[in-house]
């Protein structure tokens, strides 16, 4: 559809060395194992913000978000409210104890801070496999994802376009570690922004303003200017809920929080992540209803083009090279992420902790290397062809996942009397029910996810209640207040 | 507005009023704990 132009080409250039600068830059903070997970425990707002904010939107925000709008109409639009009220409150809940159990237990990944509070590597074990096995397939998710927007916006071959899009993410997430990927999200998520913006004003003035989308929407179905339309409330709320729950449960977005500088970070963050959520949402959304009141039914059958093909018909050839970067940079800041805690989960959670304990940090680090190499490879080759069923298995993942990590997690935090049991028992009860009712393909209104999490966070308190407790004078440490306060070292 | 019913157009304002809403919460929230962990 689009072709490779000398504009495109030096824009995406120019927009590749940077990252690799990025990567070869944070070098310093990558060269012992802590910094390679947590840099230097120093993040401020605005960065723990973008790196939230661009690890967790990726192309498919773009790409999915709008193909849903194009099909959905105006309704679309009651889409981010469960992720504007969940994801501060998620921060709020998660970010001080995680960043506290960072500083104070020497904790650097997510898998890690449940070996510390459980004082075991079960859960941590079992967390980390999951990670290892259902991480690999949303990494080939959203490779696939942006290299099939690099084919259409630029006309590059899918093969070649996973080989850039992987061999740059790998190269500067390995040479720099966890601050090359907070920084170069960052930027990416400056030009995500500013992408999706301009698209959004640009097609909304093609269209004729708010009025023109509505007229032209009714003169092709007047289903599209309803709410809750063709969704149905059920399917609207149910979207809207599992994308703003689910932040809460991500490995890849709860280790940004480990290396926060102070608790003040939290508050100003989670402020700067609800408005660039509700920007990228708004403006994403948007473009894609905007797309059918342009183009009709064109691209009913594949609504994914409904964003690129907007970005060809509408802008400059130097803004369409700027919105096709924003579209890599989206993938990026994605992969990187999980390309980070999935190697930690395998070199420090598997292997320091429970397979090879007299392991020294440098071989571990070296480890963590090889593994991101190994799954960098994996993906490639899996993203050249990607199995069927790959969105299924990407949200099949998330919702793992998210029943995994969040029971015990709140109630770590929480609750004084949680129990290893407790946390194990919820950890197999979540995974349990929602393989279950996956597998069976039930649903109970809307997401498996929502009877695994309520499964989860019954089973914990009810198992530790006739289970062994945890050493009375750890619990009571970790929940004092001079623990709270960071006064407390290890 | 801009000729729609009623629910749709309530729907693209909810979204930027809770926005506003959550803003003020986290910073109520977070002025307040934070002077109380400083005191």
């Amino acid at each position: 559809m689009g072709s490779i132009t000398a504009t495109n080409l030096i824009v995406l250039i120019i927009y590749l060395l940077i990252m690799v600068g990025i990567g070869i830059y944070c070098r310093r903070y990558a060269t012992k194992l802590e910094g390679f997970f947590v840099g230097f425990r120093n993040l401020g707002p605005w960065l723990l913000a973008f790196t939230y904010f661009a690890t967790y939107y990726s192309s498919s925000v773009m790409i999915g978000n709008s193909g849903v709008g194009y099909k959905a109409g105006l309704a679309w639009f009651f889409m981010p409210l469960a992720q504007v009220l969940l994801i501060p409150i998620g921060l709020l809940l998660f970010a001080k104890a995680l960043m506290n159990a960072s500083k104070q237990l020497g904790v650097i990944t997510i898998p890690d801070y449940f070996r510390a509070r459980y004082k075991s590597t079960l859960p941590s074990g079992v967390l980390a496999l999951i990670m290892v096995v259902f991480l690999v397939p949303y990494m080939v998710a959203v490779t696939k994802g942006g290299a099939l927007a690099f084919e259409t916006l630029l006309g590059v071959p899918y093969k070649w376009a996973v080989v850039i899009i992987i061999a740059i993410t790998a190269a500067y997430t390995v040479v720099g570690g966890f601050m090359s990927g907070v920084i170069t999200d960052m930027i990416q998520g400056i030009i995500l922004l500013v992408g999706a913006i301009t698209i959004f004003i640009v097609s909304l003035v093609a269209a004729g303003g708010p009025t023109g989308v509505a007229l032209k929407l009714q003169a092709i179905d007047p289903n599209l200017i309803r709410t809750p339309g063709t969704l149905g409330w059920a399917g609207l709320l149910g979207f809207s809920f599992v994308f703003g729950i689910a932040p809460w449960g991500l490995p890849q977005l709860l280790q940004k929080t480990l290396a926060m500088k102070s608790r003040r970070v939290v508050g100003p963050s989670a402020i700067v992540v609800l408005l660039t959520a509700l920007f990228i949402l708004y403006t994403c959304n948007g473009s894609g209803i905007i797309a059918r009141a342009l183009f009709g039914n064109e691209f009913l059958d594949n609504p994914d083009y409904a964003f690129p093909v907007l970005v060809l018909r509408l802008l400059p050839p130097f803004m369409s090279a700027v919105l096709l970067t924003a579209v890599v940079a989206a993938v990026m800041s994605t992969l990187d992420g999980i390309l980070l805690v999935a190697a930690g989960a395998v070199s420090r959670d598997l292997y320091q902790q429970i397979i090879n304990k007299k392991a020294s940090d440098k071989s571990v680090l070296r480890l963590t290397w090889i593994v991101m190499l190994i799954l960098s490879v994996i993906t490639l080759f899996a993203a050249f062809r990607p199995p069927p069923m790959l969105l299924y298995l990407t949200a099949f993942s998330f919702s793992l996942m998210t029943a995994t990590i969040l029971a015990p997690m709140f109630f770590g935090i929480y609750y004084k009397k949680a129990t290893l049991a407790g946390c194990v028992a919820s950890q197999l009860v979540g995974i349990a029910v929602v393989l279950i009712l996956t597998i069976l393909k039930v649903k109970f209104l809307i997401h498996p996810l929502i009877p695994g999490l309520i499964a989860a966070l019954i089973t914990l308190p009810v198992v530790s209640s006739f289970s062994k407790k945890l050493p009375e004078d750890f619990v009571t440490r970790i929940f004092s207040d001079d623990y709270k306060r960071g006064k407390l070292t290890s | 507005m801009f000729g729609t019913p009623w629910p749709t157009w309530l729907g693209w304002f909810l979204s930027p009023i809770l926005t506003v809403v959550m803003i003020i919460v986290v910073w109520l929230i977070e002025i307040r704990r934070n002077k109380k962990i400083e005191e």
